[in-house]
């Protein structure tokens, strides 16, 4: 019913790690992928995240698949606009046009930049429950009552998402057309229709979630006790250096192999 | 009478642009560990004097006016410091349990408000298993709060005040979306909690459970007092919004020359003093 | 129970939910056109599923299953084979909360929506609109923002707006939750005026004394099966099947029974049957009470 981006609770080991650990990965994942365009690299990278969440996490490609599928037209579109800005030598010609080599690589690689960041994010927001996220990023120094809003996020997302629907679905009692169309323009429609009432409803929904969470203490000055306790394991050191050896073998491929498909290499 | 737990006196709210008052003059006072059932129509102000006895109005609520005197154990309400601070003393429930449930699991929403306040994780401990048994949610524990149906929830928000250990309680509606076997726990929960000394204040529209549970009712129509009293003495007035149909029954029996008896207000009663009624004539004959 | 002129047929329909246990677990049922239907059990046994399944806001999981409703023009139409909004003209469907359904600036605008999706003519739509505000108690508010009405009028227009489609069968999902006394009777009295046209209605509700006076027919649920099918009173006579399922008949109805009195419903009845078992001349039916415990 509600998105599948969410927070499954499980025992792997990537379910039990420090959602410290967790973020550092991420964030080692995503340095990578943002300092270089290769896509031997990119593939490489995004090999070892899917081999990663199978392995730790259990989580198989299968259940990430659809949503990769939804990529897959903005990659295509991305490779073709590069194909046809960037200049050098031709790979194929579309109509006449010539399509660049390295603007078709380039494409390419933002492509598995996208797919390596993403299955990340997806694996970490499935094996992380929100309110580890907001306990590890106040552990690390962010506020409380700022830590806090993330987990409060995942709280609301479904709740939006099934209002959504609810009111689509009234919609469609009643007749309309719109609301279950498959054409893009007329559903849009009903989802601008619907916009309305739900931004009316979560405004006056927004103070009575303020004020119930002001009732239980939310603002009160003085400490704060946490039930939940994060530890920082030898297995989350070896998760983090783990990730970071991974990291250096990727530089390494990127420096000591020449870049493929390229030209008189 | 001991200290009051509540003591309300000429209070009057009066929203922005309102024709009439919400409030109008209420006065009461209510002793500690009774349950007291607070009636009336809708937009007779039930739900406005639980925001008043909570400080949300007018801490919270820009746009009421309001006047008059409210004391939490002779402490007067104006003394404390913010809501944060009246809510060590009065928990507040309500109507709208998707609002109140601020976490996505249900085990840490109930811990959620004990870590604000500070309590040691022993103590959470301690009362997170004591709710999961008083209000029978413990196998939700560790279940999403949105994929919970709309009587869990309403069972996991109680359960979450419950949790702050007030002295006072005060329920909007707490089991509008319960089936009676629900209804019935948390009745069930709250008269235990009574009988430890928390003080209980809840607007309910099901008068059948309320003539059981509570010690008191109060009766209220357009933003006044109109009854209060036992269950019996309220629900036999003409300020009773609904009466339990036992009651009903034997009110028109009455009327008819027909029942005698002491009104009934639960089915057992109802059926004793039918019995006691209609087995005069009965054991009569057997002695003849 | 089978109906000479049914408009909802049930075919043992299953449903599960993802990755959950069986809500449905086999439903045979036929609803007949001109009845009031109430749905009974407590939380999660099913009720709302089995009433999803009328318009096809669900879909039986079961191959086998099947729900086909049958039209005033006299046409069948399989759910499964049909779209949301071409089921709209036989079976409305309220859902519980109206503040989610609700999506109009002015009550009028809220109304004219439903028609308008089937193609209504203009010419008479006005009027369509005005009897409808009227039969539920809103004549006078047509200009009215929903925003600024009551909880309870709030229910009756959402109710209102799926009535004015004219639908064969409206099936409005626990219409009095959170509602007052004389508000739940309100809302029913606009379900019973739209059924005294002829119309079908379905409810869901907890509430067992206005059940008791409003429907024709009780479907008790269980764990995904009909535990009982019949009038209130029979239904309401099968106590033991009830305390299983922990649904209570109306307190009028369980005093009754208790003093040996069966056959009473409603306050109306009981007081009634009460009275005439103590006027003097009938003091002799009353002697089996000393019986019952």
């Amino acid at each position: 019913m509600s998105g599948t981006m969410l927070y499954q609770p499980g025992k792997t080991v990537l379910h039990r790690a420090d959602a410290r650990a967790k973020i550092v990965a991420i964030l080692v994942v995503l340095a990578l992928a943002l300092t270089t365009t290769r896509v031997d690299v990119l593939v490489a990278l995004t090999a070892v995240v899917v081999l990663g969440l199978a392995v730790l996490a259990r989580i198989t490609p299968a259940s990430y698949a659809k949503a990769l599928l939804l990529i897959i037209p903005l990659v295509l579109l991305l490779t073709l606009l590069q194909a046809l800005v960037q200049g050098g030598p031709a790979i194929a010609t579309l109509a006449g046009v010539p399509l660049s080599r390295s603007g078709v690589l380039l494409g390419l690689g933002i492509g598995m930049r996208l797919f390596a960041m993403g299955i990340c994010f997806y694996g970490f927001s499935v094996t992380t429950s929100p309110s580890d996220i907001a306990l590890a990023l106040h552990k690390v120094g962010v506020p409380y009552k700022f830590a806090y809003l993330t987990s409060f996020a995942f709280r609301f997302l479904p709740l939006l998402q099934d209002e959504a629907k609810t009111l689509l679905t009234a919609m469609a009692v009643r007749g309309s057309a719109e609301s279950s169309s498959r054409h893009p323009l007329r559903r849009g429609r009903a989802i601008v229709r619907m916009l309305f009432p739900m931004l009316a409803g979560s405004m006056k929904r927004s103070s009575e979630i303020a004020l119930s969470m002001e009732l239980r203490g939310y603002s009160l000055p003085g400490p704060r006790t946490f039930y939940r306790s994060a530890t920082f394991r030898g297995s989350d050191a070896a998760l983090v250096a783990g990730v970071l050896v991974l990291a250096a073998a990727l530089l390494a491929m990127q420096w000591q192999l020449p870049a493929p498909f390229t030209e008189g290499a | 009478m001991s200290t009051p737990a509540l003591a309300v006196s000429g209070l009057s709210v009066r929203y922005e642009g309102a024709e009439r008052r919400a409030l109008d003059e209420v006065a009461f006072e209510v002793a500690p560990g009774q349950i007291v059932g607070i009636l009336g129509p809708t937009g007779a102000g039930k739900s406005t004097l639980l925001q008043c006895l909570s400080g949300v109005i007018p801490r919270h609520e820009d746009g009421a006016a309001m006047r008059g005197d409210i004391a939490l154990f002779s402490r007067p309400l104006t003394d404390f410091a913010g809501l944060s601070d009246i809510t060590e003393t009065i928990g507040l429930v309500l109507q709208d349990p998707e609002v109140q449930l601020v976490n996505t699991v249900v085990r840490e929403e109930l811990v959620w408000g004990m870590e604000n306040r500070g309590v040691p994780v022993p103590e959470i401990e301690r009362r997170l298993s004591r709710a999961a048994e008083l209000f029978g949610i413990g196998d939700l524990l560790d279940r999403f709060t949105h994929a919970l149906s709309g009587g869990e929830k309403q069972r996991v928000v109680v359960a979450s005040v419950f949790c702050l250990s007030p002295r006072i309680m005060l329920l909007d509606e707490p089991t509008s979306e319960l089936d009676p076997a629900g209804t019935e726990g948390v009745m069930n929960a709250i008269r235990v909690l009574a009988d430890e000394g928390v003080t209980v204040l809840v607007v309910e529209h099901k008068v059948e459970e309320l003539a059981v549970y509570a010690d008191r009712l109060i009766a209220m129509r357009q933003g006044r007092i109109e009854a209060t009293g036992t269950p019996r003495e309220v629900l036999m007035g003409t300020a009773a919004p609904d009466r339990p149909q036992v009651l009903d029954i034997a009110l028109r029996l009455r009327e008819l020359g027909h029942w005698e008896s002491e009104l009934p207000l639960s089915v057992p009663a109802a059926v004793t003093a039918w019995e006691a009624m209609t087995n005069t004539p009965h054991s009569d004959r057997n002695r003849t | 129970m089978s109906h000479p002129d049914p408009v909802i047929e049930v075919v043992d329909v299953e449903h599960t939910y993802k990755g959950d246990t069986k809500a449905l677990a086999g439903v045979d049922l036929t609803i007949g056109r001109g009845e009031f239907v109430a749905i009974i059990g407590k939380n999660g046994s099913g009720k709302t599923t089995l009433a999803k399944h009328f318009n096809g806001l669900l879909r039986p999981t079961n191959s086998g299953g099947a729900v086909r409703l049958h039209t005033g023009e006299g046409k069948t139409i399989d759910t499964r084979g049909s779209r949301l909004h071409h089921l709209a003209a036989t079976v409305g469907y309220v859902f519980q909360n109206p503040d989610r359904q609700i999506f109009h600036d002015t009550c009028r605008e809220e109304l004219e929506y439903g028609p308008r999706n089937l193609g209504a003519d203009p010419a008479t739509l006005a009027h369509q609109v005005s009897e409808t505000l009227e039969l539920v108690g809103l004549e006078g508010r047509a200009e009215a923002n929903p925003i600024h009405l009551s909880r309870g009028e709030r229910q009756r227009l959402a109710i209102a707006s799926t009535l004015v489609m004219g639908c064969d069968v409206a099936v409005v999902d626990e219409p009095t939750t959170g509602q007052d006394r004389a508000e739940s009777r309100k809302i029913l009295d606009s379900l019973a005026h739209h059924h005294a046209q002829g119309r079908t209605v379905v409810i869901i509700s907890h509430d067992m004394a206005l059940v008791a006076e409003y429907a024709t027919r009780v479907i008790a649920m269980r764990r995904g099966h009909v535990l009982a099918d019949g009038t209130p009173a029979q239904v309401f006579s099968q106590r033991e099947v009830l305390q299983e399922t922990n649904i209570r008949p109306p307190q009028a109805a369980v005093l009754a029974a208790e003093i040996g009195l069966p056959g009473a419903l409603t306050v109306d009845q009981a007081v009634r049957s009460m009275r005439d078992a103590l006027l003097p001349t009938s003091r002799t039916p009353v002697s089996p009470i000393g019986e019952v415990e």
